[in-house]
C-alpha cells in the first residue's frame, strides 16, 4: 500500500499558479494589499472601484466560462437585473439596497435556471447563441416597459439609506463593498480549484463525452455552475448600480458589457484563480490610459486584443507568461 | 384582410433578405463549424461599401451589388486565411472569441471611416411603390426580393451542379473524408467564408435603401442571422430559407398587430421557443 | 459464473443503416471477451450502446441482472461500467494525475482519498513519473495508458477496451497485454475490441464475431479461427 501524500495536495496537482495552500496565501495577501488602496491612492477611487468590481464580475463569469467552458455572451443580463432590482426596490418600496440585491439574485438565478436548463442539454453553440438572445430580449423589454423601468431614459438613484452609518455613495465605502464581493468570488474560484465539483467542471470543459464516461452528469453540473455565476454577477450588478447612481438599459444589458467580462477573463487567463482579476486590471486600467490618449478607440483596441490573444496566447496572458518563464 | 396580406407580403420580402443572411451563416457553420459572431458586421460592411460606391460613383445601389459582393468575398477569404485558419483545430471558444474580435475591429474601423451619424441614401425609388390590386408593394423591397431569389437560385445551382459546390457539400458532410478524397479543405474553407461574407454584404446592400447605415447595428443582424439559422436548423442551408421567411413574417405580424417597438423581440422569442421545443430546427438538420 | 453483461436483440439504426442488428451478447464475471469483425461491423457502436454514449434503437441491455437500457451514461459509470475511447479523449489541459483524479473522485468524494487512489492507479499503470505532465504532452502509448488508467480509477466491474493495443510497438504492446491480464485477475470483466489478431486471440477466453452489425460466430479463439463464416466475412471485405 502506497503512502498517501500529506496535506491532501499531491505535487502533480499543482500545475498552475495558485493551487493549494500557496494560492490561498497569495489571495489573502492580495486582498490585504488592496485594502490599503483607498489610503494609497485617494484620488483614483473611481478607477479603483471599477477595477475591483469588474474583477469580481469577471471572476464570476469565469466560473461558467473558464472553468466549465460554457461561453456566455449575455452575462450583462445579470448585471442589469441586479442593478434594476436594487434600484426599483429602493425607489418604489424605500427598501435598503441589499433587499433589492437579494431579489436581483433570485431573479438572476431563476433566469439562469431556465435558460441553462434548456440549452445545456443541447450539444453545440446553442448556449452562447441563447445567451445573446436572452440579454437582447431583456434589453428590449427594459427599454420599452417604461412604467416599470423608466424605459430608455433610465433610472436614477437620488439617495440611499445609510448602512451602519456609512454613506453608500462614498467611493471608499463602495470600494470596500466591491472588495468583499471580490473576496467572495475568489473564495469560490479557489474552492473550484481543489474540490471534486471543480474537477467535474474542468472535465466537462475538456471533454464532455469522456466526463460522462467517468460518472459526471454534465447538465446538472453546468446548471449549478451557472447559478453560482449568475448570483455573483447579479450582486456585482447591484453594486454597479449604486456606483453609477444613474443607468439605462443600453448600458446595463449591452453586448459590449458581456463581451468585456468575457474578455477580461480570457486575457488574464480563463479558468485560473487570478486570471480574471489580472484581466480586469489590464483592461480597465488600459482603457483609462486609452481614454486619455486615444479617446473613443477603446472598443477597437479590445477587438485587436482579442484577436491577438486568441492567436498568440489562447490560454490567457498569465498562462503564457508562466510558460515563458518555465522555458 | 387586405391589410393582413400586405403585412405578410412585406414580411416575406424582408424574409428573403433574412434568408440570405442566414444561408451565409449556415454555410459557414456547416463547413467550418464556426459560429460567426461577426456576421451582422459583415452585413454592415456591405451597407457602407454600397454607400461608398453610391456616393462616389453615383451608381445606383442595386447595380453596385456585384462589386460589393466581390469586395465582401475577398475580405472574407483574407480574414479566413490569416485569422481563422490558424485556429482551425482550436476548441470552439477560440473561434467564437476570434469572430467577436473581428466584429469589434471591423465595426470600429467603419466608425472611424464613416463617422457616428446614421447614414441614409436617397434614390429615385426609395419611397416609390407599385400596386397589384389593392396591395401596395415597396419598389425597393420588391427589387431586393427578386434579387434574393436570383442569388439563392444561383447558389443552389452552384452547390448542386459544379465541382466546387460538390466539394463544399462534401466538406460540410465530413471534413476528414473529404480531405481523403483529395478535396483541398483549406481552400474550401476560405471560399466558404468568402461566400458567407459576400452574402452578408449582399444583404446589407439590399437593406440599405429601406434602412440606414450605422456601424452599431451589426450585432442586431448577427442575432437575426442566428435566429434564422436556428429556426432552419444549424448547418441546413435550405432550411435557412424557410427560417428567413418565417422570421420576416413573424416580425411583420408582431410589429403590426402587437407592438412595433418590440419588433426585434418577436424573432428572439421565436428563437428561444424553437430551442426549447425543437432544437434541431423546424426543418431539421441536413446531417447529424 | 454470474453474468455481468447481457444484451437482448440489441439494435441501433442510423438513418437507413442498421449498425447493430439484433445482437445477443453475454459476458460472465472474470471473462475476457474479444469482439472482432471487419471494419464497419459495428463493434464501436456496440460499445457505445453498452456504455450509454448512444441510445438504443431496439433491444435491451442488462448489467449484473439490472436493466440499464435507458440509463444515462454517467449513471452506468457509477454502476460500474468503465470504457476507453478508440479516438483517445484525454483531458488535455489537466495533468496525468488530474485526469485520473477525475475518475477517482467518483469512488472517493474526499480529495485526499481520491488522490491516494489515483496515485495507486498511476503506479499500477507505470505512469507515476508522468504524474505532473500535462496530458496533451504524452506520446500515443502514454495516452493509451492514460485512457485505461482513467477508466480503472472507477474501479469498474466491467471494462470496455477499444483498440488499446493498436499503434503500440511490440514492447509496449506486450506491456499492455500483461496489464490487461492483471486487471482481469483483480476481478474485472473485460470486453475488448482489437484488430491485432495475435493479441486478441491470445488474451480472450471467448470471442464474438460481428459482421455488418450481426453476430456471426462465437466461441473459443480456436473455434472462431477455423470457422468458415468468419473467414468469409474477413475475406469478403478485402
Amino acid at each position: 500500500m502506497r503512502q498517501t501524500p500529506p496535506s491532501g495536495s499531491h505535487p502533480a496537482t499543482r500545475p498552475r499558479i495558485g493551487a493549494g495552500t500557496s494560492s490561498l496565501t497569495g489571495a489573502l495577501v492580495l486582498l490585504a494589499l488592496l485594502a490599503f488602496y483607498p489610503a494609497a491612492f485617494p484620488s483614483f477611487m473611481t478607477l479603483g472601484v471599477t477595477i475591483v468590481l469588474f474583477a469580481a464580475m469577471a471572476t464570476a463569469w469565469d466560473v461558467l466560462g473558464g472553468w466549465t467552458g460554457q461561453l456566455s455572451l449575455g452575462h450583462a443580463v445579470f448585471v442589469g437585473i441586479g442593478a434594476y432590482a436594487m434600484a426599483l426596490l429602493v425607489l418604489r418600496n424605500g427598501a435598503a439596497p441589499w433587499w433589492g440585491a437579494m431579489v436581483g439574485v433570485g431573479a438572476s438565478v431563476a433566469v439562469a435556471a431556465m435558460w441553462g436548463g434548456v440549452t445545456f442539454r443541447l450539444r453545440g453553440p446553442y448556449f452562447a447563441l441563447a445567451s445573446i438572445a436572452v440579454a437582447e430580449m431583456t434589453r428590449i423589454v427594459a427599454n420599452n416597459w417604461a412604467r416599470l423601468t423608466g424605459g430608455a431614459e433610465g433610472i436614477s438613484l437620488p439617495g440611499l439609506p445609510r448602512f451602519l452609518g456609512l454613506d453608500l455613495f462614498s467611493r471608499q465605502v463602495e470600494f470596500y463593498m466591491a472588495l468583499v464581493l471580490l473576496s467572495l468570488a475568489l473564495v469560490v474560484a479557489w474552492w473550484l480549484q481543489r474540490s471534486r465539483f471543480g474537477y467535474h467542471l474542468q472535465a466537462i470543459r475538456e471533454d464532455e463525452d469522456a466526463a460522462m464516461a467517468l460518472g459526471i452528469n454534465p447538465t446538472r453540473d453546468k446548471v449549478w455552475a451557472f447559478l453560482a455565476s449568475a448570483a455573483l454577477t447579479s450582486l456585482g450588478g447591484s453594486l454597479y448600480g449604486i456606483f453609477l447612481g444613474f443607468f439605462e438599459p443600453r448600458g446595463m444589458f449591452s453586448l459590449d458589457l458581456s463581451v468585456q467580462l468575457a474578455l477580461m477573463a480570457y486575457i488574464g487567463g480563463a479558468g485560473t484563480l487570478f486570471g480574471p482579476l489580472i484581466g480586469a486590471g489590464l483592461l480597465v486600467g488600459g482603457s483609462e490610459v486609452l481614454r486619455i490618449y486615444f479617446p473613443g478607440k477603446s472598443l477597437f483596441v479590445y477587438g485587436v486584443l482579442i484577436i491577438l490573444v486568441v492567436l498568440f496566447a489562447p490560454d490567457g496572458l498569465s498562462t503564457a507568461v508562466r510558460r515563458a518563464r518555465r522555458a | 384582410m387586405v391589410q393582413f396580406v400586405q403585412i405578410v407580403v412585406n414580411g416575406v420580402f424582408t424574409g428573403g433578405v433574412y434568408a440570405i443572411i442566414g444561408i451565409g451563416l449556415s454555410l459557414i457553420f456547416g463547413v467550418m463549424r464556426i459560429v460567426n459572431f461577426a456576421h451582422g458586421v459583415f452585413l454592415v460592411v456591405g451597407m457602407f461599401t454600397t454607400l461608398f460606391f453610391f456616393e462616389r460613383l453615383h451608381v445606383d445601389p442595386f447595380l453596385v451589388i456585384p462589386l460589393v459582393m466581390v469586395v465582401g468575398g475577398l475580405l472574407g477569404v483574407v480574414l479566413e486565411r490569416f485569422l481563422l485558419e490558424p485556429i482551425a483545430r482550436a476548441p470552439e471558444h477560440a473561434s467564437i472569441l476570434m469572430t467577436v474580435g473581428i466584429g469589434l475591429v471591423l465595426s470600429n474601423v467603419l466608425l472611424f471611416a464613416f463617422g457616428d451619424a446614421p447614414q441614409i441614401i436617397n434614390t429615385r425609388y426609395s419611397t416609390s411603390t407599385w400596386h397589384l390590386g389593392p396591395i401596395t408593394f415597396s419598389t425597393a423591397l420588391t427589387i431586393a426580393f427578386v434579387l434574393t431569389v436570383v442569388v439563392i437560385g444561383g447558389l443552389a445551382l452552384i452547390l448542386e451542379r459544379t465541382d466546387l459546390g460538390r466539394s463544399v457539400r462534401a466538406a460540410a458532410q465530413n471534413a476528414d473524408a473529404a480531405e481523403l478524397q483529395g478535396i483541398n479543405t483549406r481552400r474550401v474553407r476560405s471560399l466558404v467564408f468568402g461566400i458567407g461574407f459576400a452574402l452578408a454584404a449582399l444583404a446589407g446592400a439590399l437593406l440599405l435603401p429601406q434602412l440606414f447605415a450605422h456601424p452599431s447595428i451589426g450585432p442586431t443582424y448577427t442575432l437575426k442571422a442566428f435566429v434564422v439559422t436556428v429556426l432552419g436548423g444549424m448547418g441546413n442551408v435550405a432550411g435557412a430559407i424557410g427560417g428567413g421567411l418565417l422570421l420576416g413574417v413573424t416580425e411583420s405580424l408582431g410589429a403590426a398587430y402587437v407592438s412595433s417597438s418590440y419588433r426585434d423581440a418577436f424573432g428572439l422569442a421565436a428563437f428561444l421557443l424553437v430551442l426549447l421545443l425543437r432544437p434541431a430546427g423546424l426543418f431539421g438538420r441536413s446531417r447529424t | 459464473m454470474p453474468e455481468v453483461l447481457r444484451t437482448e436483440r440489441l439494435r441501433r439504426v442510423f438513418g437507413g443503416l442498421v449498425a447493430v442488428n439484433e445482437v445477443e451478447f453475454t459476458a460472465a464475471e472474470g471473462e475476457i471477451v474479444g469482439l472482432i469483425g471487419p471494419n464497419g461491423a459495428g463493434k464501436t457502436t456496440f460499445f457505445n450502446l453498452v456504455s450509454g454514449a448512444l441510445r438504443v434503437s431496439g433491444g435491451r441491455i442488462f448489467f449484473r441482472g439490472r436493466e440499464i437500457t435507458h440509463t444515462p451514461a454517467y449513471r452506468r459509470a457509477e454502476l460500474g461500467i468503465g470504457r476507453t475511447f478508440q479516438v483517445m479523449k484525454p483531458f488535455p489541459r489537466l495533468t496525468v494525475m488530474e485526469n485520473v483524479l477525475v475518475g477517482a473522485f467518483l469512488r472517493h468524494p474526499s480529495r485526499r482519498a481520491a488522490e491516494g487512489w489515483a496515485a495507486e492507479i498511476l503506479e499500477m499503470m507505470g505512469l507515476s513519473e508522468f504524474a505532473a505532465v500535462s496530458a496533451r504532452a504524452l506520446t500515443t502509448a502514454g495516452r493509451k495508458r492514460l485512457e485505461i488508467a482513467r477508466a480503472l480509477a472507477l474501479n469498474p466491474t466491467l471494462l470496455l477496451l477499444d483498440e488499446v493495443v493498436a499503434g503500440l510497438n511490440p514492447v509496449e504492446a506486450e506491456g499492455t497485454v500483461e496489464l490487461i491480464r492483471r486487471i482481469r485477475d483483480r476481478g474485472t470483466t473485460i470486453i475488448m475490441v482489437e484488430h491485432i489478431m495475435r493479441v486478441i486471440m491470445g488474451l480472450s477466453d471467448r470471442i464474438v464475431v460481428l459482421a455488418h452489425g450481426r453476430k456471426i460466430a462465437e466461441g473459443t479463439p480456436q473455434q472462431v479461427a477455423s470457422n468458415p463464416d468468419v473467414i468469409n466475412a474477413y475475406l469478403g471485405t478485402h
